[in-house]
């Protein structure tokens, strides 16, 4: 017993130095401790609280963050946790993202008039934050699985919230299917890593023992676990409960769900290809890109519905986010966290439009939009330029995002000359081609037919069109000064 | 005082302006567009004639900015400039340029729906427009390139003819098409390029035209003989960018898109198309696609000679079939151009410099030939060429600026395209002898296209304009056929003398672009043939 005392004692001395790099996450604990209890005492009389508390409590824990650079490629918690410079851009993002979403939900229908109350909502929106910071740093298969199970189940009561109507009941039931079914593949994958190389950690130790193992036993488990990562990503073929659950799904929700977990889920499998690197990523990673590209935006083609229409294309999107990983170097992950920066801002935009519209004509197919380019110009002009970020055309920061990804798989190419790249870059342009063949139905729509029946326009959404006014202003921002973002990778 | 910028962003100033202005003001915007482009057509001037005739083959008017600067780890840096200028090739199409936007505000005269759209619209594609020809980072012009895509889907879309969804779509589904795969060769070349300085990898243009900056081994280097899928890189290279600007010139068999898009188009938008758009893809396959890659530009020109013998013939013998009058014309532009390429693949000083010439003369006379379709049109929404009969007794002054137009374009002596197509076909004609690129047929066929562009012009004439006056309209046509309005002929006017001075004083002209073109053709096709002999692709494409 005795001996074993200096080790106590180092180790409560590492967690209590942890401590410090943990705040951020140990105040997201406690901002949804105080939603619950602001839920139950003022939540009844003050109706704006909860998202008010929210929104300033994350606002402060994402200005915490942005200190922690000093910090960076620390290991803590006995290796649970990684704080890699990717992780901690990553974690600014889904503080910022979750703003906008915050913003976003406070005017959205479904959850202000909700008979459960709002006040829940907002705590989640916390407590999925916190799991999603913790999926950033996990270098643990232990904390991987803990993060990812964390995430999902804030998601699936998320996606349920409004679960009046059947079709949200329904996506939702979908939702925690697939997911079920993806964790549990992912734990098999897991308990077989472990089996193989007798350590839970991601680190290099990790990775040399993979390299001993048997290949077929390691590429079973590293596919198996790859489930858990794919399923948030919405990779092909773990890409089939997208479309279903966004058409189900509020608007506020779907601006979270279709951006911020698949930052996170690119975040994950960073940090675990860099614990298996001996295994064949790029050849794997480039099939799956061009099958989930292709796959992705040929489907949005024949959607009318705008939320399954940006389901599959957020498809494509991951698709494209595949083929930055495949490239497998500093310039991929750079490619990578960039893109994600700008798809996650032009998706929540495009979302809150959906929403504001959705709230005026009650309809969220794009044959309703007919002429309301004339009626609402300024939200109308605004979708415009967020949809061609989402395309690729300059000056939006999709456009640098796309040439960034391009350029990454185009350098892979150049180190490992296989032309698998090269059919990835050709996939990717065609699939550009394609994005604009249905995006653009949109801009037909809204500027050049005519409006057919009488629009009564409702009141002035002024938060909205502020939150729409600034993504969109960011995303053109960013895209003529992207080193606003890429200056944190430097040095 | 940068003059460049200043013509590129001047637009985008007022822009804004028009956007923040209250349309109540709504007539003021076609009088800011207006004072937006005489303002710039002033700096084209001064460009003009602070522009060194008998220097260098330099670039003048030169602006460097850092722009985008990464560091791509282990692989260096990525540097991307805001880097403009201007020099024998670009100057002449940037003065173009702001005439025919000139004549092109006032031509918007006839919008009268969504003004404010319509004028920032076109304010955002002018800028970006000037920004194609001075860019010389090639990821800069590759931002303005597709900056003007946008726009003009919407002012095709929105203010177009009946069919104007499918023609807005089809354009922009085209260029995207073939822009999106020239990206990904831009990325190739970016990564085959070094700036000598720094070192760092580089989208500077000057520094991919000159073959000491490629990386020893990388894919586009013209030292070794590199292949992606099987093909020679440089080849595909070209090939790539060729196709993009080959759908904006365009070229047949890329030319579909054209007709639509031109017919449905508002008169200053089809003006805009005919008169610049398709000049971008003129200067990018001569500045881009030539320049970067002057090896396989020799080991094309067979096969780029062929297909601009064909534009013309094709294009010319749909004009002579076509019964809607705009239509007609949308085909001349695909014959005209076709010259244009023809020119370029002789790799001769005169076949280039006419090359050039016609596109600075087709900008002129088609904006001219837009603008009158669209003083017909405008008056009784009519153009088809059966329904009309003497118009020449009916609208004398009219039909005498159609003449003008018309004999202009078919190139009769005196005028600029006459200048413009003898120039290109002496220059194909002395191929063969000078440097054996260019068989002697192509410039006989070529010249058979300028015997059918006379017989369409000639044939318009006799059956729109001679003869007793019939309308299909009857009385009520000849009540709205009223002749020639001030603004009509304070667009008219000029474009008419620019031709006919053009045609006089061709030197005005040339003295701007030949000793950079003398210089350029002459180092084009020393560096290609060096490179071409270097590589020894296996098989050979000349026929």
């Amino acid at each position: 017993m005795k001996e074993l005392l200096p080790h106590i004692e180092k180790g409560v001395q590492e967690v209590l130095g942890s401590l410090g790099l943990f705040l951020p996450e140990l105040l997201l604990g406690g901002l949804f401790l105080v939603l619950i209890l602001n839920d139950l005492v003022l939540g009844k009389r003050y109706k704006n609280s909860s998202p008010l508390i929210a929104f300033l409590g994350i606002l402060l824990i994402t200005g915490l963050t942005l200190t922690q650079f000093e910090h960076a490629d620390t290991v803590f918690f006995g290796g649970m946790l990684h704080l890699t410079t990717f992780a901690l851009l990553l974690k600014v993002l889904f503080g910022v993202g979750m703003l906008f979403v915050i913003a976003f939900s406070v005017r959205d229908f479904p959850i202000r008039h909700n008979e459960k109350g709002w006040g829940e909502f907002f705590s989640l929106l916390a407590a999925v934050l916190l799991g999603l910071n913790l999926m950033a740093m996990a270098g643990n298969l232990l904390m991987v699985l803990l993060s990812i199970e964390m995430v999902s189940i804030c998601s699936y009561i998320l996606v349920g919230y409004t679960t009046r109507e059947r079709l949200p009941a329904e996506s939702a039931m979908k939702y925690v299917l697939f997911g079920a079914v993806c964790s549990a593949v992912m734990l098999y994958g897991i308990s077989l890593l472990y089996g193989l190389t007798g350590s839970l950690q991601l680190n290099g130790d990790f990775a040399a023992r993979l390299a001993d193992a048997d290949t077929l036993a390691v590429g079973l488990a590293v596919f198996a676990t790859l489930a858990g990562f794919g399923f948030k990503l919405s990779m092909f073929p773990l890409h089939f409960w997208v479309p279903d659950v966004y058409e189900g799904s509020t608007n506020s929700v779907l601006a979270f769900l279709s951006t911020l977990p698949k930052a996170a889920g690119a975040g994950i499998l960073i940090q675990f290809m860099h614990a298996s690197y001996g295994f064949d990523w790029a050849v794997w990673l480039a099939v799956l890109s061009i099958i989930t590209m292709t796959l992705g935006n040929f489907q949005a083609l024949w959607q009318d519905n705008l939320k399954r229409m940006l389901g599959y294309s957020s498809i494509g999107h991951s698709g494209f986010l595949l083929m930055g990983l495949a490239a497998f170097s500093q310039t991929g992950e750079k490619a990578v966290f960039y893109y994600l920066v700008i798809y996650t801002l032009a998706n929540i935009g495009a979302f809150v439009i959906i929403g504001l519209l959705a709230s005026i004509l009650h309809s969220e197919n794009v044959n309703s939009y007919k002429g309301l380019g004339f009626k609402m110009p300024v939200v109308s002009v605004c979708f415009v330029i967020l949809l061609m970020s989402l395309i690729g055309i300059p000056p939006a920061g999709g456009f640098v995002a796309k040439f960034l990804v391009f350029s990454a798989a185009y350098e892979a190419f150049t180190v490992n000359g296989s032309a698998l790249f090269i059919l990835m870059l050709i996939a990717g342009a065609v699939n550009t081609v394609v994005a604009l063949f249905y995006y653009l139905k949109i801009p037909l729509q809204l500027f050049l037919r005519k409006s057919e029946g009488i629009v009564v326009m409702a009141r002035q959404h002024l938060l909205l069109k502020a939150v729409i006014v600034t993504l969109t202003a960011l995303t053109i921002f960013l895209g003529i000064f992207p080193e606003v973002v890429m200056r944190y990778f430097e040095g | 005082m940068s003059w460049i910028s200043t013509i590129i962003f001047l637009p985008v100033v007022f822009l804004v302006i028009i956007l923040l202005l209250p349309s109540r003001f709504r007539e003021w915007y076609r009088y800011i567009t207006l004072g937006t482009a005489i303002l710039q057509a002033g700096i084209a001037c001064i460009i003009y004639l602070r522009f060194d005739q008998a220097g260098s083959d330099g670039f003048q008017f030169l602006e460097k900015v850092p722009w985008i600067h990464l560091s791509l780890g282990n692989l260096g840096r990525l540097e991307i400039d805001y880097f403009l200028g201007v020099d024998g090739l670009s100057a002449p199409l940037l003065i173009l340029s702001a005439v025919v936007m000139v004549a092109a505000a006032i031509s918007s005269w006839e919008i009268k729906e969504n003004m404010k759209g319509y004028f920032a619209l076109f304010l955002l594609m002018d800028a970006a427009i000037m920004g194609v020809f001075c860019a010389l980072d090639f990821f800069l012009f590759y931002v303005f390139y597709e900056l003007m895509l946008l726009p003009l889907y919407f002012l095709i879309g929105m203010w177009g003819g009946p069919r104007r969804e499918y023609a807005a779509l089809k354009f922009f589904l085209y260029t995207l098409f073939g822009s999106v795969f020239m990206l990904l060769v831009i990325v190739g070349l970016y990564f085959s390029v070094t700036d000598p300085v720094s070192g760092a990898y580089t989208f500077n243009m000057l520094h991919m035209m000159d073959a000491a900056n490629f990386v020893p081994g990388a894919v586009f280097s013209p030292e070794v003989v590199q292949t992606i899928l099987g093909v020679p890189a440089r080849l595909l290279g070209f090939a790539v960018i060729f196709i993009a600007f080959a759908i904006k010139v365009p070229v047949v068999p890329l030319h579909t898109w054209l007709p639509d898009a031109h017919v449905e188009a508002p008169t200053p938008i089809s003006i805009i198309l005919a008169g610049l758009l398709l000049k971008i893809g003129g200067y990018g396959i001569l500045r881009i696609c030539f320049g970067i890659f002057p090896d396989s530009a020799l080991y094309f020109s067979w096969f780029i000679g062929m297909l601009g013998v064909i534009s013309i013939l094709y294009g010319a013998l749909n004009a002579l079939a076509m019964k809607d009058l705009k239509k007609l014309i949308a085909y001349s532009s695909v014959s005209h151009m076709g010259f244009v390429l023809l020119g370029f693949a002789s790799f001769t000083t005169e076949g280039t410099s006419g090359a050039l010439l016609q596109m600075v003369s087709h900008g002129i006379l088609s904006t001219m030939l837009f603008f009158l379709v669209g003083v017909l049109y405008n008056r009784v929404h009519d153009r088809f060429i059966p329904n009309f009969r003497g118009l020449a007794s009916h609208m004398p002054h009219y039909t005498a600026f159609v003449m003008v137009a018309f004999f202009a374009s078919l190139g009769l002596p005196g005028f600029s395209a006459f200048i413009a197509e003898a120039f290109t076909l002496i220059g194909t004609f002395n191929s063969q002898s000078v440097n054996g690129l260019l068989p002697r047929w192509m410039a006989i066929a070529g010249s058979l296209g300028i015997l059918l562009s006379a017989a369409y012009f000639l044939w318009t004439l006799q059956r729109m304009f001679f003869g007793t006056t019939r309308f299909r309209g009857g009385e009520a046509w000849s009540k709205q056929l009223i002749d020639l309005r001030p603004h009509e002929w304070a667009v008219l006017l000029p474009m008419a003398l620019l031709t006919l001075m053009l045609g006089i004083f061709p030197s005005l002209f040339f003295d701007l672009s030949n000793s950079a073109l003398a210089n350029m053709v002459q180092e084009l096709f020393e560096t290609g043939k060096r490179h071409l002999d270097s590589l020894q692709y296996t098989n050979n494409l000349r026929f």
